[in-house]
């Protein structure tokens, strides 16, 4: 009876292997598959992003993820970049920054700059071409150009920033002024 | 001796209702459950459940440092995987302790006990494959109508139309935690007419910023940015996936754009296909609930100098089919509604707000492993109590009978 139990408990023991490494056999063998998607799912309210701007960008540009100063980053042809950002300091601070990276004389006030309808608000565009100093992470850079709006709301500053070469940022302005146009601030935020 | 008793149908079903199988499943299970639990403080529990326990785990090699070394490399020891043991430990238990037990009064007890084995190996079943758990994370005073998944990642593909996403596609995460480094598969969303290939897997990753000039030949670098390799971390939760996605369209697929996906993105990133814009993002699986929560207030305490909770409770209003209920949600009292269990399990005050952490589970067999304890408990309390029935019976007429016999001898 003990050499019986001995014998099941062996044989028991080699059929569990066996299947084991038949089965691990069948599923080395299995091909590569060509996974369809139809699954979608509901939208919840997190789809709605993680800040209250909503933004209409061009079909021509592409959105990549947003980092600390940018709430919202897009790229645009090889290097071409437009970002909005918070800012505080001031419009005047800002607009001489902006310009002092192009190595050009600050302004007195912002009169004589275009206006551009963003938020509700009266923005200004500022437009600089020429050797970019460097500077917020990015290298110096010759004939660059760089065309931004910027906006007050309440005690902050939204600003909205292209860089990139010089023509190309010339030939993007009309979908920069275009995409500040259509910026808007989400009527149902709860956050 | 019988010609039928030797052949391969019997022999077959003898084995697989056998005792011995029995007590080597039962004894595999131990071996594993006790493996798996000194690999989990250096593996972490996600990785051993998922080497040991997972439905495609066939086998698992363990990993331990006091295994015995040879040439400086550990004796490999591979065992079958718990599920596969637990599935003909079913088998065995259904031939062997159903349909082959001498049936009968007497063994009534022990028949039950049995179902009760097998119940519990369905409820662990079920379990595996039809459960769901997520967390809901509700800053004070907002609003939340999903969970999200603690490890399984997914790519969501979302048509953008006015600055607002659309109902967005699912890529199964099953298909992408399977995915070696040097793999890819390929996904394809007819509805929208093209491909998307998944290649470089990257189960703990950072996005990191390179230049194009940099960038080497083993370096993917999309809009000056690029995935760098981390050491996977013990905890799953910590773990940020990465990975690149070339997206092909039309008939003959020609590649559009290559993307470098991480999952620590805030949002998505966009191709254009067709003048219509797509976002693709990789995020841990969202799970759309059929209630909204709104934290009205979230309360806690840590433990004095950590910033571990000693004590937490939310108020929250539940909003569902157009009605709203207020429930208080403590440690070890949970909200159920509609087949979904709510309770809390994070608390944090580190913000202008402080924050609930619900973990919202689905389990179709959340209640099945008490019954088949009770199922359990009825068997063995029949058998006992037969067998200790049988034996103050049989003591008792042996007792008579000695005593008759003294007094006979007297």
């Amino acid at each position: 009876m003990r050499g019986y139990s001995l014998i099941m408990f062996a044989f028991s023991l080699r059929l569990l292997c066996i299947s084991m490494f038949s089965l691990v056999f069948c599923a080395s063998c299995r091909k590569t598959e060509r996974i369809v998607v139809n699954e979608r799912r509901e939208l919840i309210v997190a789809d709605q992003g993680n800040h209250s701007l909503v933004a209409v960008m061009p079909p021509e540009w592409r959105q990549v993820p947003s980092t600390e100063f940018r709430m919202l980053n897009y790229r645009f042809g090889d290097s071409g970049e437009v970002f909005v950002g918070r800012s505080r300091g001031g419009l005047m601070p800002n607009i001489n920054r902006w310009l002092g990276q192009f190595g050009k004389p600050g302004l007195e006030n912002a009169d004589e700059l275009p206006k551009v309808a963003m938020l509700g608000q009266e923005g200004v565009l500022v437009t600089a071409s020429g050797d970019f100093a460097g500077g917020m992470g990015r290298a110096a850079r010759k004939n660059a150009g760089l065309a931004g709006v910027i906006v007050a709301i309440g005690d902050q500053l939204i600003t909205v920033k292209m860089m990139g070469g010089a023509d190309t940022v010339a030939a993007e302005q009309e979908r920069l002024i275009k995409f500040c146009e259509g910026l808007r601030i989400r009527s149902d935020d709860s956050k | 001796m019988a010609k039928s008793s030797s052949s391969i149908p019997v022999r077959l079903f003898r084995f697989f209702s056998g005792f011995g199988l029995a007590v080597t499943c039962l004894l595999l299970l131990l071996i594993l459950t006790w493996l798996s639990t000194l690999e989990q403080p250096a593996k972490g529990l996600y990785e051993v459940q998922k080497r040991y326990y997972d439905a495609e785990a066939w086998y698992v090699v363990p990993e331990l440092d006091w295994l015995p070394k040879i040439n400086g490399k550990p004796v490999s020891l591979p065992l079958p995987g718990a599920y596969l043991v637990s599935a003909v430990l079913f088998v065995n238990l259904f031939l062997g302790g159903i349909l082959r037990i001498r049936k009968g009064w007497k063994n009534i007890g022990v028949i039950i006990s049995h179902f009760s084995m097998i119940s519990l190996l369905i409820a662990g079943f079920v379990s595996h494959h039809y459960s769901k758990e997520g967390i809901m994370a509700v800053y004070q005073g907002d609003t939340s109508d999903f969970a999200q998944s603690y490890t399984e990642y997914t790519i969501e593909v979302a048509e953008i139309v006015n600055g607002e996403k659309e109902k967005p596609y699912v890529l199964p995460t099953e298909h992408l935690k399977n995915l070696g480094a040097d793999q890819s598969r390929v996904f394809e969303i007819p509805e929208l007419g093209f491909e998307l290939n998944v290649s470089g897997w990257m189960r703990n990753s950072a996005r990191v910023k390179v230049d194009k000039d940099d960038a080497g030949k083993d370096v993917i670098e999309v809009d000056g940015w690029a995935l760098q390799w981390l050491k996977t971390n013990p905890t799953e939760e910590l773990n940020l996936a990465g990975c690149h996605v070339d997206v092909f369209v039309g008939g003959d697929q020609e590649k559009t754009a290559r993307l470098v996906l991480h999952g620590g993105d805030p949002n998505a990133c966009t191709i254009t296909v067709d003048g219509k814009i797509y976002g693709l993002r990789l995020m841990r699986e969202i799970w759309p609930m059929p209630f909204q929560v709104r934290l009205d207030e979230s309360i806690g305490e840590y433990y004095p100098g950590t910033r571990k909770p000693s004590t937490f409770q939310s108020d929250i209003t539940r909003i569902a089919d157009g009605s709203e209920q207020a429930f208080r949600i403590k440690m070890n009292e949970p909200m159920r509604y509609g087949g979904y269990t709510l309770y809390q399990a994070r608390w944090e005050d580190s913000g202008d707000r402080p924050m609930s952490g619900f973990a919202i589970v689905k389990n179709p067999s959340d209640q099945w492993p008490k019954y088949s304890l009770y199922i359990s408990i009825l068997g063995l309390t029949i058998h006992f109590g037969m067998k200790l029935g049988g034996f103050v019976g049989k003591s008792s007429k042996t007792k008579n009978k000695e005593v008759t016999s003294d007094q006979a001898t007297a």
